[in-house]
């Protein structure tokens, strides 16, 4: 350091020095637009966790991260006006460049069967144009009564609505948030919107704290400016140094952009760090050169304060550099660049101010002497007091440090998404406007591998989301059947799963390519979500729920089964039969839940009774009645117009009269047989046709009317204020009926038999938070281990003395239990940005120990109070002005949006005060030695002579 | 809030009102349009009956290529039948058009016919980037009101509005005409802004009887909304004026596949 020291005097050295740094800023700047931003959000996601790498793969292959919902609640949504605006609203979506898909009620398709002509008859629900009043009043009725859509697209009170738009693959999300948002703005001004989903999720956090960033970091430094300029009150210097800390954090953004790496959000915060904690460096140099420039000439006064100083702010600043590295030891990437590059800068900020600053200040002739402040006589008195009293002080300590751990003990790491966002911002809105009018905005999934297109499997998973929508917490659970189960009302009338894997096949070919269904199953029927509503907002609340939908899962599916045809289940025919009930109470289940009946276990336990008893008869009757509006209709192959008006009902009453199983051969028969009555000549193909057109439709008939019965069958065991007074809870129970003529059914395999597998994991951001919290503890013990070490092992080599290293780590050790005490206390959970916390204080509070235990020396014969009296007259000016510095500029950061900013940002200012006054008590209560370094830290007594003048031709 | 849901089970009446785009559109008097519409649309409407083969390839970023394979049967403007014969998920599956309200699909797993009456137009067909409006529409002129604006040695270059109660899913449409064979090379759908939506090109066409009946090779729309999905229909197989029976647009036909 002599060397450096003699040299820095030299003017022509101190060019160099300046001439070299003038070019490397040069080539930074340079550098400066080649830095990329990086804005993607799931960059943050830890690479190691197996939950956070299930939901990332999850979230790709679903795309469930690509959706954004817009809320919108109004005094009505049936209004002219309201519907007028979301028909143009919808439209203007879908136009959005990179918009996938776009649904509301505005486009949702409806479908009623064609009574007149047979079918059906597809529409969107809401009509065109401007609608009556009775109409609006007859079309609140119809959507209100749809339950796929309410809780879906509107609120039950019809005074909320939804808008899914479907991103298309790969687009900004950030973009198309803003388009979307301007988009809904424009067309709904007055009315109350709410924006959620994964793009305004992501987007609100991103630009929250970029927002934060660029709006609290000019004030930031310019409040540690303002510390600076008071306490210095030398607008020269202080300008220097903020120069030096400048030009450090110019070269590292250089470095950062010649190396290809991009610029994350977490760096943003990068410049406010460097010039709160790096400044320091450059304070120290100038007031040790300031303190002695009032006494000795300028180039002595330089040349005393690097020999003495440098080596100290070397130790510190690579202390702090130690700190920040230690984030390499995280498991997620854009805060291991963070700590990388931050490091890099305090490192490069380190070699400036024992460099560059004092070159500058040999070469400008900067010689204002530092005002006295009081700083350094109060903190001698407090020091004095620590050391005197170190048994008072030491056990006063031990209680903080005691106290501060049992409450540190409290703090435990929790994701979720309080952690990213603040009550009262635009997502915690959204999440309340959709727990308020859509039962929850919570969601878990369930994953599903099997064969999706297997409609047993299906019906199992049916059963599995009846169980799991039954758990305290859980608001409803949507499933690949439902959709099946509808698509497959529309073609034969029955809103329920087929029988067949070729039906399911079908059903799921003609709905693919729709986002929504792509949300549910992918495109081979290997993989399935089931999406689990939740009622609950809070993590604590939202991990019971959690735990409970995992043991149910974990319980009860059956992962191992064999397909068991009912004709030929011999031996498991009972167990065939009991299944098969089984299938139908869970969906009996779901319909005394879905319309809220008063009905209880001895209902179901007596509709089971009766159920496996024998079957109610059926009217040939009513099949018959059926089968003519069939013959009647477009949809029956042979026009039976030209063959007698009665032909129709002839013929049908003549089929039905064959009952339910009769064969073809008998259908073709009695076809044959009624039209020889009504012609003379009977064409073989017409008798074909028509065979073939009605045998699916009559055989349906006679499956519907016998559930018919079951239904009528079932709600007569039930008390009598019978539920089946409902026409609508009639039509699904009828339905549920359906499958107790299931002829095939699951059944778990035996052991030792072949059998088809379906496994089942929860995923989900609730699971995703969980591995994010464990991932956020770890991170934590091992970044912090890493800095205590590598601290530890600089501090011992710098005092040549393990320890000395321990005496100087120990404020800081104290420091963390006290904030992270106050964490406990105060609920403040360890998350991404918390997590930071310990490194970044360790890092940088160990500096005033470093600083302090470098100070302190007393004479032979003196006592120890006198070294720290010493020591803390020295050092303490510099520590308390860079603790306040630091303090403001971080505490600049609470004012701002983003939560875990604010969290850092408050934390860290509290901890550096902390840390200094830690620093001026447990030293002098721990400290035993008279010096901890070789040389003079304060007078420069031991300081070597300058050289020669030819050394300094410069100056001559 | 988490963002994955599922809902909007009113959507999957997509298979449902996928018919449509089947439906032929209602042929209006070419009321003065550009001698150029009329008489493209009098080239499009020349063959009595045709056959083609189609492989449809639907391509979508991040996702695999989807393909499906179908026959379709035209006659006139107005009847047209579809059968598919790949994934063997729908193979069998046949549709039937006579007019927009007369639209049949006949299901084999299910083994019956289903009579559907839709009045959706707008959506795409299982998944693809062409809309029932796109594949449903036989002439333009009775749609658009085209204005030439501009030309080359090969190109007219059309711009057309969108006649009062059509309700076609675009107001605007910019087309290239070939002047050579009097064909479309590129039509240009757009919103009401002006912003392009789909392109739709037509290439490698094949003609014949003289320039008279013309067919592409490959139809492709690239659907820019949705970030570049696109969808080509490659004709395998082209036949025209096989004397096809009326009695093959029946429900019975339908449901013998015959």
């Amino acid at each position: 350091m002599n060397g450096l020291a003699r040299r820095i005097s030299n003017r022509n050295f101190a060019w160099a020095v300046v001439a070299c740094v003038a070019l490397l800023a040069g080539l930074a700047a340079l550098g400066l637009p080649r830095l990329e931003q990086d804005d993607n959000i799931l960059a943050f996601l830890p690479q190691d966790s197996p939950e956070v790498q299930a939901f990332a793969e999850i979230n790709q292959r679903f795309g469930s991260m690509d959706m954004a919902l817009v809320g919108i609640e109004t005094k009505d949504v049936f209004r002219p006006d309201f519907l007028t605006q979301l028909r143009k609203v919808t439209r203007d979506l879908k136009e959005i460049r990179g918009m996938n898909h776009v649904l509301t009620l505005a486009n949702v398709v409806d479908f009623s069967p064609d009574l007149e002509n047979g079918g059906m008859v597809t529409s969107t629900l809401i009509p065109e144009g401007r609608l009556m009043p009775a109409e609006l009043t007859a079309l609140r009725a119809k959507v209100l009564a749809k339950d796929h859509l309410v809780g879906h697209l509107i609120s039950a009170d019809g005074r909320a609505l939804l808008l899914y738009c479907f991103l298309a693959h790969g687009v900004d999300p950030r973009a198309m948030a803003g388009h979307i948002r301007s988009t809904v703005k424009q067309r709904f001004p007055d009315q109350q919107l709410f924006w959620g989903g994964g793009p305004f999720v992501s987007t609100y956090i991103y630009d929250a704290t970029r927002s934060d960033i660029r709006r609290l970091t000019p004030w930031a430094v310019l409040a540690v400016v303002l510390v600076m300029l008071l306490a210095f009150r030398d607008l020269i210097g202080v300008g220097l140094v903020l120069f030096s800390t400048g030009l450090g954090v110019l070269l590292t953004l250089g470095a950062m952009a010649w190396f290809g790496v991009r610029f994350n959000i977490v760096l943003g915060s990068m410049p406010v760090v460097l010039f709160a904690i790096g400044s320091a460096y450059g304070i120290h140099v100038l007031t040790r050169y300031q303190t002695l420039a009032r006494e000795t000439d300028r180039r002595t006064a330089l040349y005393q304060t690097l020999v003495a100083v440098a080596p100290v702010v070397i130790a510190a600043g690579l202390t702090t550099a130690a700190g920040l590295l230690s984030f390499v030891a995280m498991d997620i990437q854009p805060l291991r660049v963070f700590g990388l590059f931050t490091a890099l800068g305090i490192l490069t900020i380190l070699a400036l101010s024992v460099t560059f600053l004092p070159a500058v200040i040999s070469l400008t002739g900067l010689t204002r002497a530092r005002p006295k402040t009081g700083l350094g006589k109060w903190t001698a008195r407090l020091a004095v007091f620590a050391s005197r009293r170190r048994l008072m002080v030491g056990l006063c300590l031990a209680v903080v440090s005691v106290a501060g751990g049992l409450a540190a003990s409290r703090v435990d790491a929790r994701m979720d998404n309080a952690s990213f966002f603040s009550k009262g911002s635009p997502p915690d809105q959204a999440e309340h406007f959709l727990a308020r009018y859509f039962g929850g905005g919570q969601f878990v999934q369930v994953q599903v591998k099997g064969d999706l297109a297997d409609p047993h499997v299906l019906r199992e998973l049916e059963r599995l989301s009846g169980r799991l929508a039954e758990l305290a917490g859980v608001a409803e659970v949507l499933h690949l059947g439902q959709a099946v189960s509808l698509a497959n009302r529309a073609f034969v009338d029955q809103e329920r799963i087929p029988d067949t894997s070729e039906q399911v096949r079908l059903l799921q070919s003609l709905l693919a390519g729709d986002p929504s269904v792509a949300q549910l199953v992918t495109a081979d029927h290997s993989e399935a979500l089931l999406h689990i509503k939740l009622i609950p907002t809070r993590a604590e609340a939202i991990e019971v729920v959690l735990q409970s939908i995992e043991a149910l899962v974990k319980d009860d599916l059956t992962d191992r089964y064999r397909v068991v045809d009912g004709a030929h289940a011999g031996v498991r025919k009972q167990e065939f039969e009991s299944r098969r009930r089984q299938l139908v109470l869970a969906k009996i289940r779901a319909l005394v839940r879905r319309f809220a009946l008063p009905l209880g276990p001895e209902a179901l336990a007596r509709a089971d009774q009766r159920m496996s008893g024998p079957p109610p008869s059926v009217s040939a009757q009513s099949v018959a009645l059926r089968l003519a509006g069939f013959l009647r209709s477009d949809e029956c192959a042979v026009d039976l117009a030209g063959l007698g008006a009665e032909l129709p009902s002839r013929l049908a009453t003549a089929l039905a009269a064959l009952g339910p199983a009769a064969a073809e051969s008998d259908l073709t028969a009695g076809i044959a047989g009624q039209l020889a009555s009504s012609t003379k000549a009977i064409d073989p193909l017409l008798v074909e046709d028509l065979t073939f057109s009605l045998a699916a439709p009559l055989s349906a008939f006679w499956r519907e009317q016998q559930a018919i019965e079951w239904a009528r069958a079932v709600a007569a065991v039930w008390p009598p204020a019978s539920p089946q007074q409902n026409p609508r809870f009639a039509t699904a129970l009828s339905t549920a009926m359906l499958d107790l003529s299931n002829p095939t059914v699951m059944l778990p395999a035996r052991p030792g038999e072949e059998a088809q597998s379906l496994a089942c994991q929860v995923t989900g951001l609730p699971v995703m938070h969980r591995g994010l919290s464990a991932s956020t503890a770890s991170n934590q013990l091992k970044s912090l281990a890493l800095a205590l070490s590598l601290i530890i092992i600089i501090m011992a080599l710098f005092f040549r003395s393990l320890a000395s290293g321990l005496l100087v780590a120990a404020p800081t050790v104290l420091t963390l239990l006290v904030v992270y005490g106050g964490m406990g206390l105060m609920g403040v959970h360890l998350d991404i940005g918390t997590s930071m916390l310990a490194s970044l204080i360790l890092g940088a509070g160990v500096d005033y120990a470093v600083h302090l235990a470098s100070a302190w020396q007393s004479e032979p014969g003196e006592a120890l109070h006198q070294a720290a009296a010493r020591a803390a007259a020295a050092a303490g000016p510099a520590i308390w002005i860079n603790a306040i510095m630091v303090a403001v500029g971080f505490f600049v950061l609470t004012l701002g949006e983003a939560r875990p900013l604010k969290n850092v940002g408050g934390l860290t200012a509290t901890a550096m005060l902390v840390a200094a006054l830690a620093t001026f008590l447990a030293i002098p209560v721990l400290a035993r030695k008279r010096r901890y370094r070789q040389k003079d830290y304060d007078s420069g007594a031991a300081v070597e002579p300058l050289g020669e003048p030819l050394l300094d031709r410069g100056s001559k | 809030m988490k963002g994955n849901i599922f809902r909007g089970f009113g959507l999957v009446l997509l298979c449902t009102s996928a018919l449509v785009w089947l439906a032929p559109a209602e042929a209006q008097a070419d009321e003065a349009g550009a001698a150029i519409m009329a008489e493209l649309d009098s080239y499009l409407t020349e063959a009595k009956d045709q056959y083609f083969v189609f492989d449809m390839i639907t391509k979508e970023p991040g996702k695999t290529e989807r393909v499906m394979k179908f026959r379709v049967t035209i006659k006139g403007t107005r009847f047209r039948r579809v059968e598919f014969f790949a994934p063997a998920d729908v193979r069998g599956m046949r549709f039937l058009v006579r007019s927009l309200t007369q639209m049949y699909v006949y299901l084999p797993a299910y083994r019956r016919v289903r009579r559907i009456a839709s009045h959706v137009r707008a959506q795409g067909f299982m998944g693809s980037t062409y809309s029932f409006d796109e594949m449903s529409i036989v002439t333009y002129g009775d749609v658009f009101a085209c204005d030439l604006a501009s030309q080359t040695d090969s190109l007219w270059t059309l711009k057309c509005q969108r006649r009062p109660g059509q309700d076609f899913n675009y107001s605007q449409m910019e087309i290239d005409i070939r002047k050579d064979i009097h064909r479309p090379a590129e039509l240009r759908f757009l919103s009401d802004k002006g912003a392009l939506l789909k392109t739709e090109t037509r290439t490698d066409y094949s003609c014949q009887e003289g320039k008279h009946v013309c067919n592409p090779k490959t139809m492709k729309i690239v659907d820019h909304a949705r970030a570049g999905v696109s969808t080509a229909l490659v004709c395998k197989e082209w036949k025209l004026n096989q004397g096809i029976n009326d009695r093959y647009f029946t429900v019975r036909a339908l449901q013998r596949g015959k």
